[in-house]
């Protein structure tokens, strides 16, 4: 084992360390002032998060020359991956935009809250371009116990500790479920590598009860990870008590990182017996679309909605696991990269209208934004319709992506399904978007009128920034198209 | 091939049944003649305080986890440290990084106030 | 090459097709303006909308000024590029078809998709509909918004509208079109909410918006699979590859086709999904004019004619479009006879009226088709509008005497006509047309279609002869209905003695100039609309008045190209059509049905003048047919009880079983465990955590006995 290619695992974990070093920085930075009630600790902080961030974005630039030469190792150094990253860094990028007044207002622990931020995104970014099992599970935990921590950080709230420990045993739950799996495809094949168990069961008539037993319980611990029907009912809750742009990053980040894991184990490695998980992944996608929709249509309160929106989505992109041609996997990776821009745009929307706070979170609270804040509104509108995947919005062509990938390998039904599901999601969307523009304010009984908004910089970043992105991607996807089809694992 | 499954759903079977069945089996067999004194938790010992569930201070969980963090580094280290010439500096090169991660997590700890009973 | 961003500009795209010789002039000013108007307007209605402008009374006045004339103005630039490339294409003589692409929209391994426009005779046909008819009730609007306190917001809104119309027309692609099909569905939701403190109508607005979902179901399936069959899902390479892959009544193509066809069904509220249009009247009736009657419900009908060679091949398919076109057609006119409010009769009349489009696409009389979608785009448009001039009326006179009275209910109506005589007078033309009457326009087109339907079942090879007898008789029927609700409408509205309220008729007065300048203007092409179809040999007889009145069958040149293959598919299969009809005689049959219609008309003006049309006795609609057609079939509570209430209960259901039951028993998570929720609940200690584990748990295990076995 030479130093050299010690040199190169380090490099192929280039992005990962740098947010690593970072975030180790802020935690050490916030221990070493003593005035800790710094006023405007959370902007420096952000900034300098941001600052890594971005730093490991340059990094990430950096690794393509090297893409195809490093694939010896567990850690997989391919445009996928990198890809991935991409994806991952944008999401937490506007998570740390929005963070930062709320945190400020809400007098949130700021050291921690970024640090963990930051330590959420490296154990995703290191699950989606491990190549070992063990490995992916060791970035899964990374990223899931920051993100247990930060559902609580905000100690006064109840709800919050309430979310945050259901977020927790659960997800504990889930991880056991999860690695006994792994425990069962080792025991089976001889190995958590990846590449090992693709050769180990290339043969597929042989493949016994434990492999597929593991294989199932592997599938079931990702499909609590990203909430797929019956495994979640974690979400609305949980959605519901974190704090607001930590909702946001867990719907976005949590399920990109997930999906990304999940497609490369599923969709490659353990394509060979895909006999074994097809039906069940079939039946998953079917009940999650149709029942997550169903469900979203009676909800108020917008957090448990997009919680309910999030399932919806999750169901759509489990098509693309199993349908599983270069078409639907250009799909995910197009929805995803839409979905995050389009979902934490939202969440930047909402964390404006509550004002940095967690009130003014019902649906009817959104009535008359159109005539207050034209521009915040119609922001959301496009967010909104994207998700809905309405023509020329990104969500359209991520739809059209994924459904040409289901009907070119013959899963008509599902294409139904999501058809049809698409229109039923339609109506909560909309009911959202139409509160906003057609229903003046309700009278306030109470004497504090709500109010004024006023919009952080940071904040008008993300809104203009997702705004154009996801116009952009639906006018003239074909540019993103083109750089994801050089990213796809199926080559 | 759902033929080879078979043992496992025997299993489940035979586990479920047992499971169930000594319940049953010890709640219908066992004679039952109670009395004040049988009935009390602890038959010949004191007679209970208050509720069993008490909160402990989570002070404990801290030392705790401390303690873990630094037993698994010995785990690492013991092993290392045995084939130090052979391994070379690369590994030293990353056993020094993992100590240095850990001892910022010291540093962190330490300035929080984590090591402090009071 | 030149850039083609760049080009856009320019003259035409980077690609043209076929013949050279022909190209638009600036065919991308024709979209672009009225997105400009929308840009322009929206802008300033979010400036209007804030808290602080609105004291400022003189600036938003100017502004208002500047939306009336963008606001119709884009429209009329869009209109005026239109007509100039109309022009050129007729000088061209032998229209081509122009072809632009501006960019790649959509690129995958296999499938591809161009942002283009496709400028042909049919395309321009629509552009002309869409821009001049949307032109001059853009005009009335500024009459008719006047007083209304989201001026500018509804100018934007109408502007958008018009915006994603050109683009479902000028697309030149099914996925374009979708995109302008979805547009115009958002902006129609808009619309109808558009007086939005009011619940009821901003709900109408999303029933309109989810019915349409239904159709757009079957547009992106049917997209889907013709890309599967075809391999393309452009217009040109469509109709190239068709003939070739599908054969003569095959399965697959039935299958694309019955899609489109639920997509027409949405879009142009035919049978079953027909109950988003008269809700849709809770908009401002210019909009209703635009959008529910001369545009975006013909949509359907544009839909079909563009895929003529698929709905060619598809005889079951064609059969189905002109069953449920004729069926629709009578039923909407049965129920128009006993609606009281005046834009309801409308909005049942023009249900009817796309029914008999449908049947003539359903014949594959596509240009009979195309030409009653033009001139009910003129009369309807004018009735509407009318009807809005009515309501402008009624409701100032009746604000002036404080009366809470329904502006839109004829029988608060009556004798109008002393004052308003131009509307009247108007209004009677569009009616004469709509009912078919020589030598108005609607004589032309209607006759044409039931002409067809007749002559389709008598061909050669007819697929199911007897099936399009019935429809040639229904279609009849519903011509003689048509003359019946109409001048029942028209009695009621304008003759008679006057129902008003004391003393608001004496307030009621003509529509001012710039309303009444557009229904001018409709009136004439109510009335000369039809004289661009017209066959020779109708022109040599009494109905051309020997040859001496200036007809022309232009029309039907016109958008022959277009049709060309279908045209030539049912020859080979159906035989010639338009010659023979079930009770013979060319001619003869023309002038009895317009006599016929014209009897109708003339018995029930003298009926309906003869009764007394007091409030009482129309109110009291004792009879139960009455109450049935009244009541519409009751088909909206149908509607609510089996789909609406199932689907609300089934949301409720899942809600209650997977959300809410456990978040409002469950409190918190300590101290839960000791007072317990029950059996189930005590069996997993602490509530809600641990059903959700168990939940989780029963989870994987169905999920491993489902991969077991």
């Amino acid at each position: 084992m030479s130093f050299l290619n010690q040199w190169n695992y380090f490099l192929a974990l280039g992005p990962q360390a740098i947010l690593t070093t970072f975030a180790i920085g802020i935690l050490l930075f916030g221990v070493s002032r003593n005035n800790t009630s710094d006023e405007h600790q959370g902007w420096l902080l952000g900034r300098i998060s941001l600052a890594g961030v971005i730093a490991a974005g340059i990094v990430n630039a950096g690794l393509y020359p090297f893409a195809d030469r490093l694939s010896d190792g567990i850690v997989a150094v391919d445009r996928y991956a990198l890809f991935s990253n991409w994806v991952l860094l944008l999401g937490s990028a506007m998570a740390i935009l929005i963070s930062i007044s709320y945190v400020e207002k809400q007098r949130i622990q700021v050291p921690e809250y970024f640090a963990l931020l930051l330590f959420a995104t490296v154990g995703l970014m290191l699950m989606t371009a491990s190549l070992d099992l063990m490995l992916v599970f060791i970035g899964l935990e990374i990223a899931s116990i920051s993100v247990y921590a930060l559902a609580t950080i905000d100690q006064r709230s109840p709800k919050g500790s309430e979310a945050g420990l259901k977020y927790f045993l659960l997800g504990a739950f889930s991880t056991g479920i999860f690695l006994y799996g792994v425990a069962l495809i080792y025991g089976s094949t001889g190995s958590a590598n990846l590449t090992e168990i693709l050769n180990a069961t290339v043969d597929a008539d042989d493949t016994g009860v434990m492999l597929i037993t593991g294989v199932i319980m592997l599938a079931v611990g990702f499909c609590f990870k990203v909430g797929v029907v019956p495994f979640h009912m974690w979400t609305p809750d949980v959605y519901q008590g974190s704090p607001m742009p930590i909702t946001g990053y867990m719907s976005v980040a949590i399920k990109a990182g997930a999906f990304f894991t999940f497609y490369r184990i599923f969709g490659i490695y353990l394509d060979n017996i895909q006999f074994s998980w097809g039906t069940v992944f079939w039946w998953l996608a079917l009940v999650t679309m149709i029942g997550a929709n169903l469900v979203a249509l009676v909800q108020n309160n917008i957090k448990r909605l997009l919680a309910y929106s999030g399932i919806a989505h999750s169901g759509y992109l489990l098509i693309t696991v199993l349908a599983n041609n270069t078409t639907s996997e250009s799909g995910l990776l197009y929805y995803l990269a839409v979905y995050t821009v389009a979902n934490m745009g939202l969440f930047a929307g909402f964390v404006l209208v509550a004002n940095h706070a967690e009130h003014r979170v019902e649906v009817s609270d959104y009535a008359g934004l159109g005539s207050k804040q034209p521009f915040i509104a119609m922001a959301l509108t496009v967010f909104l319709l994207s998700l809905g995947g309405f023509p020329a919005t990104g969500g359209f062509i991520g739809k059209i992506l994924i459904l040409r990938g289901a009907l070119e390998d013959n899963y008509l039904l599902l294409a139904i399904a999501l058809v049809i599901s698409t229109l039923i999601s339609y109506w909560y969307y909309l009911r959202l978007a139409w509160f906003m523009w057609m229903k003046e304010q309700a009278a306030t009984p109470n004497t504090e009128k709500a109010p004024e908004i006023e919009i952080p910089l940071a904040l008008k970043l993300v809104l203009a920034v997702s705004l154009v992105l996801i116009v952009y991607a639906g006018i003239f996807p074909s540019q993103l198209i083109g750089f994801i089809e050089t990213s796809l694992l199926k080559g | 091939m759902s033929g080879s499954y078979i043992p496992l759903l025997v299993l489940f079977g035979v586990s479920i049944v047992n499971a169930i069945g000594m319940g049953i089996a010890s709640h219908i067999l066992n004679p039952r003649r109670p009395t004040p004194v049988k009935e009390m938790p602890y038959e010949s010992g004191m007679i209970p305080l208050g509720d069993t569930r008490q909160r402990f201070s989570v002070k404990f969980y801290v030392v705790a986890i401390s303690f873990i963090v630094f037993d698994l580094e010995t785990v690492f280290l013991i092993p290392w440290a045995v084939n130090l010439q052979s391994l070379g500096w690369g590994v030293f090169g990353a056993v020094s990084l993992f100590v240095l991660l850990l001892a910022l997590g010291l540093v962190y700890e330490w300035r929080k106030g984590g090591l402090e009973w009071e | 090459m030149i850039n083609p961003h760049l080009n856009l500009f320019i003259e035409s795209g980077l690609f043209v097709d076929g013949n050279m010789n022909w190209k638009p002039i600036m065919p991308a000013i024709i979209i672009l303006a009225p997105l400009i108007g929308f840009i322009i307007n929206g802008a300033i209605s979010l400036y209007l909308n804030r808290p602080n402008v609105n004291s400022k009374g003189e600036s938003s006045n100017g502004l208002k000024r500047i939306v009336s004339v963008v606001g119709p103005g884009s429209i009329l630039a869009s209109f005026i590029v239109v007509g100039l490339n109309g022009f050129r294409m007729l000088l061209a003589g032998h229209p081509t078809t122009f072809n632009a692409n501006y960019w790649t929209w959509l690129q995958t391994s296999d499938f591809q998709v161009n942002v283009g426009i496709q400028i042909d005779t049919l395309s321009i046909v629509m552009m002309a509909v869409i821009t001049g008819v949307g032109f001059l009730i853009h005009l009335f609007s500024i009459g008719y918004m006047e007083s209304e306190k989201g001026y500018a917001r509804y100018f934007a809104y109408l502007n958008l509208f018009v915006f994603f119309m050109l683009i479902l027309v000028m697309g030149s692609s099914y996925p374009i079109m979708f995109v302008g099909w979805e547009g115009v569905g958002l902006c129609s939701y808009l619309l109808i909410g558009y007086w939005f403190e009011d619940e009821e109508k901003a709900s109408a607005g999303k029933k309109a918006f989810i019915v349409n979902r239904i159709g757009d179901l079957g547009f992106l399936l049917g997209i889907f699979l013709l890309h599967s069959a075809l391999g393309s899902v452009d217009y040109v390479g469509v109709a190239e590859n068709a003939s070739g892959v599908f054969v003569y009544g095959g399965g697959l193509v039935t299958l694309i086709t019955l899609f489109f066809l639920l997509a027409g069904v949405g879009k142009s509220a035919q049978i079953p999904l027909f109950v988003w249009l008269p809700d849709a009247m809770a908009g401002p009736t210019p909009v209703s004019a635009l959008i529910h009657a001369a545009t975006m419900v013909t949509a359907g009908v544009y839909l079909i004619v563009r895929s003529s060679v698929l709905f060619a091949m598809a005889p079951v398919t064609s059969a189905l479009v002109a069953g449920i076109g004729v069926s629709t057609a009578l039923f909407a006119a049965t129920i128009a006879c006993k609606q009281y409010d005046i834009k309801k009769v409308l909005a049942y009349s023009t249900i009817s009226q796309l029914g008999y489009m449908f049947l003539g696409v359903g014949v594959g009389a596509y240009t009979a088709g195309v030409f009653h979608l033009v001139t009910h785009a003129f009369f309807k448009a004018l009735l509407f509008l009318g009807a809005g001039a009515v309501i402008h009326s009624m409701h100032h006179a009746l604000h002036k005497v404080h009366s809470e009275d329904d502006p839109q209910d004829m029988r608060n109506m009556g004798g109008l006509r002393q004052y308003m005589p131009i509307t009247c007078f108007l209004m009677w033309i569009a009616t004469l047309a709509i009912s078919g009457v020589w030598p108005l326009s609607g004589f032309f087109s209607k006759d044409e279609i039931i002409w067809m339907t007749g002559s389709f079942a008598m061909a050669e090879s007819s697929p199911f002869p007897s099936l399009y007898k019935i429809y040639w008789v229904m279609a009849v029927a519903t011509a003689l209905m048509t003359a019946y609700y109409m001048t029942r409408f028209m009695v009621m509205t304008f003759h008679g003695k006057n129902r008003t309220v004391d003393g608001a008729g004496s307030a009621i007065h003509e529509t001012p100039k710039i309303m009444l300048i557009p229904l001018i203007i409709l009136g004439f092409l109510s009335f000369f609309g039809g004289w661009v179809n017209v066959t020779p040999h109708l022109m040599e007889s009494v109905i051309g008045g020997f040859g001496a009145l200036p007809m022309t069958d232009w029309l039907h040149h016109w958008i022959e190209p277009v049709i060309a293959e279908s045209h030539h598919i049912q020859l080979e299969n159906i035989g010639e059509t338009g010659h023979v009809s079930p009770v013979g005689g060319g001619e003869v049959f023309w002038a009895v049905l317009s006599t016929c219609a014209a009897a109708v008309l003339v018995i029930g003006t003298t009926y309906f003048k003869s009764k007394s049309l007091s409030y009482g006795v129309l109110g009291e609609d004792s009879g139960t047919i009455s109450r049935f057609l009244y009541n519409k079939w009751y088909i909206d509570e149908f509607y609510d009880k089996w789909i609406v209430k199932p689907l609300g209960q089934m949301s409720k259901f899942c809600w209650l079983k997977f959300d809410q039951g456990f978040i409002d028993r469950a409190v918190n998570l300590s101290g839960r465990s000791a007072k317990g929720i029950g059996w189930f609940g005590s069996l997993f200690h602490t509530g809600q955590v641990n059903t959700y584990a168990f939940f989780l748990t029963l989870g994987l295990l169905a999920v491993l006995i489902t991969v077991m076995f």
